[in-house]
């Protein structure tokens, strides 16, 4: 590496700091752990950047870089994730037991209870633009289950905020009987 | 608004022949959410990140990248 290019990505890394700290806030929520992670994401990034081309996008090569560190931790902490998993299924089965009897919480309240694939998802889609084909290649899943994804934390979202007409799909519900009919 | 409502109905149309395509059985995943509801989530979805993105950084970012190329240029 010349000192040139060296100052490049450096400049180049600097430049996108802050959009790996609002994903990584976004995802694990916690501002230190964040920190921590987007930390350990300029170490990764710095000592591999020999297999970054340059060609490609460099925030979407950091944010893969970030999710996996951060999916590859919450792996190893599983405990913590089953509880937080339980808390949330619990909270979703009061909603699914009285229909619409549960406090409405706010946006960030909200996004706290998706999973961390569904605050990924719309993240990546919502507020940082990526394509669908992009953001499934960063989160190595299927475009459809991307898609998936989307739709069921905005689901979710506009359920626990009771934004208006959310009412009427519920998790269990079906809205079109014949698209099963059709694929079966 | 009329506009709006069929043009949401055409969407959920489209979803469900797409659905019917691939193989993955529907479910609450295929459910698309009235315009409306879409745009307010999703406003205040970049709200929330552009405030996340306008924090004020710590200067430890800026030290680290600076450690990284320090000892980049010394090897």
């Amino acid at each position: 590496m010349t000192a040139d290019s060296t100052d490049d990505m450096q400049g180049q890394l600097t430049a996108l700091v802050p959009n790996l700290r609002a994903f990584a806030r976004s995802l694990c929520g916690a501002a230190d752990q964040a920190d921590d992670l987007v930390q350990e994401t300029l170490v990764k990034a710095w000592k591999s950047r020999a297999s970054f081309d340059p060609g490609s996008n460099l925030k979407a090569w950091l944010f893969t870089i970030l999710r996996n560190t951060y999916l590859s931790e919450l792996r190893k902490r599983k405990y913590e994730v089953q509880d937080h998993d339980g808390e949330l299924a619990e909270q979703l089965s009061v909603k699914d037991g009285q229909s619409g009897h549960m406090d409405l919480v706010d946006f960030m309240k909200a996004f706290a209870l998706l999973t961390p694939e569904q605050r990924e998802a719309l993240v990546l889609i919502g507020a940082e633009g990526f394509s669908y084909d992009d953001a499934a290649l960063m989160c190595g899943c299927a475009v459809g289950t991307m898609k998936s994804r989307v739709n069921r934390a905005r689901g979710k979202l506009a359920e626990l905020m009771g934004v208006n007409g959310a009412e009427d799909f519920g998790s269990e519900h079906n809205p079109n009987p014949r698209a099963r009919a059709a694929s079966g | 608004m009329g506009n709006d409502r069929k043009q949401s109905e055409d969407e959920m149309r489209l979803e469900a022949n797409s659905t019917a395509m691939s193989t993955p059985p529907p479910n609450d995943a295929d459910v698309v959410l009235p315009a409306e509801a879409q745009g307010l989530i999703g406003h205040q979805l970049r709200q929330e990140y552009k405030r996340l993105l306008s924090e004020p950084l710590p200067d430890k970012f800026g030290k680290l990248l600076d450690d990284l190329a320090k000892s980049e240029r010394k090897a």
